[in-house]
């Protein structure tokens, strides 16, 4: 059954072009309409994995998504499936304007002017930014762009969504907001973050990453609950700290 | 922060802001042309281009203080590049004196030279003014587009205009971050650091520019920025370039 597996990597390793080990080994194979989070400290390699499930990193094994295996010629149907949001929205938004910029992706797949127009419109309106089409993007506050930033891969109409440290540089408000935001996107959602409150709400399943290597795989629940763990690889405050702030 | 420095004043609405893009990038190079064109010391027909500008800057409504002000960046450029030639234009001396062996010597012809670099240069910045200010940056990008500019060459500059603001926002967070450790104290680290400053600038920009490269594979980019939005092209811009083109001619007629 491959068309239950929304994403299915094998073995996968890939070194950095300076040589620098970036993933070694990684087995993962993620199900349709499961949120899973992937957590690790800054450096586990979360944003590289990201990157090789729409094939802009080619690790050393083959990865398929939904049953499709990313090579070039299927690279124009990887792309349309998985909506890669990119960690700093001014990466993502490099057009002049919102609408152009939620019409990239649209355009490109070839839609005529009516279905793109359809899609920005819609795009929009699952964020909340309708109304926003003509102004530029550089002027937007930053939790404005992060939802624009997702509308520009909603327009596509992904089956999965993978998420780069969405909540980053966010204000607790913008943060919840964006949590709420999507939660309501029923999709497959693959989360890079260390942002564990988002985790824990939005998230079943939780890879924890460390070094490149996956060092836990579990249920939510579970590894939020393992204190050790998460110390463990710098994802939560060392257990001694923990007692001595009580005590205060 | 914010910035808002090379299209302000786009947003207004005048005749002239209503024209179609292409229909303003074509007659603002029609004016240059004819600026540059134009023999030196034929002063009647500079006056008379100064008149067509003054009478644009009115019909489109910007604040004449403000295009005034904005002409006056390209004074040094222009002055850089020709102060030095009426010391070496041949011709009759205007103002002559001796620094031990050597003589220095100004000349009329040189002086007119530097004279006419001046006005053609200010003549067309002014005409670059009102473009930029009465066009949205889209839009001026949308008519380059339709006028079958290189793509290449319009992508650069919609990207330059993009992230310009992006990189100025670094560079002044780099600033501050650098004064706040009491950066000038010590004379002699100045150049180290400008130097680093610089750098790390490019080496930021570089990185960027690979991601936001990857943001675009994500998105299908497959070498072709495609424009959706259609412009018009009305009676109203026949009209406009046609009578520009008279105007451009008309003077250089009677007085070349």
């Amino acid at each position: 059954m491959t068309v239950d597996k929304a994403i299915e990597i094998k073995g996968l390793s890939y070194v950095y072009p300076d040589g620098q080990r970036g993933l070694k080994d990684i087995d993962l194979t993620v199900y349709c309409g499961e949120s899973v989070a992937l957590i690790g400290p800054n450096g586990a390699g979360k944003s590289t994995l990201l990157l090789h499930l729409n094939g802009i990193l080619r690790g050393s094994t083959a990865i398929s998504v939904q049953g499709l295996q990313v090579i070039d010629k299927n690279m124009r149907e990887i792309r349309k499936k998985v909506g890669m949001v990119f960690q700093d929205p001014e990466d993502q938004l490099f057009s002049l304007n919102v609408y152009e910029d939620v019409a990239f992706g649209p355009v490109n797949m070839g839609f005529t002017q009516e279905e793109v127009d359809r899609r920005v419109r819609q795009a929009l309106q699952k964020v909340g930014m309708q109304g926003y089409e003509k102004r530029s993007s550089h002027h937007l506050s930053i939790g404005e762009k992060k939802r624009v930033a997702i509308a520009t891969v909603l327009s596509l109409d992904p089956d999965i969504l993978a998420l780069d440290e969405p909540t980053s540089s966010l204000d607790p408000r913008g943060k919840w907001a964006l949590t709420e935001l999507l939660r309501t996107l029923r999709v497959t959602k693959i989360i890079a973050s260390h942002d564990l409150d988002l985790v824990s709400c939005l998230c079943d399943r939780i890879i924890v990453l460390d070094e490149g290597k996956i060092v836990a795989d579990g249920v939510a629940e579970q590894i939020l609950n393992d204190k050790k763990l998460l110390a463990g690889h710098g994802l939560a405050v060392p257990a001694a700290e923990v007692t001595s702030v009580s005590v205060i | 922060m914010k910035h808002s420095f090379v299209d302000e004043y786009s947003c207004l609405d005048s005749f002239v802001h209503r024209l179609d893009p292409r229909t303003k990038l074509i007659c603002s190079l029609a004016f240059i042309l004819a600026v540059v064109l134009t023999p030196a010391g034929t002063w009647r027909v500079f006056a008379a281009y100064l008149l067509i500008i003054l009478l644009l800057i009115l019909l489109s409504r910007l604040p004449i203080g403000y295009v005034l002000k904005r002409s006056l960046v390209i004074f040094p450029f222009v002055v850089m590049a020709v102060v030095f030639v009426p010391f070496f234009k041949q011709g009759q001396e205007a103002i002559g004196f001796d620094i031990g062996a050597w003589h220095i010597a100004v000349t009329y012809e040189g002086l007119s030279v530097l004279i006419n670099v001046i006005i053609k240069s200010w003549l067309c910045i002014l005409c670059l003014i009102v473009l930029s200010s009465s066009t949205k940056f889209e839009e001026l990008l949308h008519g380059m587009y339709r006028l079958k500019v290189p793509q290449i060459f319009v992508q650069i500059t919609s990207f330059m205009y993009r992230y310009m603001f992006v990189l100025a926002d670094q560079a002044m967070r780099m600033q501050m971050a650098r004064d706040s450790r009491n950066f000038g104290l010590n004379r002699s680290n100045i150049f180290k650091t400008m130097g680093n400053m610089i750098g790390m600038l490019f080496i930021r920009s570089y990185e960027r520019a690979e991601r936001i490269y990857a943001a675009m594979l994500s998105r299908g980019y497959n070498g072709d920025i495609v424009v959706v939005n259609e412009l018009k092209y009305g009676l109203p811009d026949a009209y406009f370039a046609l009578s520009l083109c008279l105007l451009l001619v008309c003077p250089a007629i009677l007085w070349w």
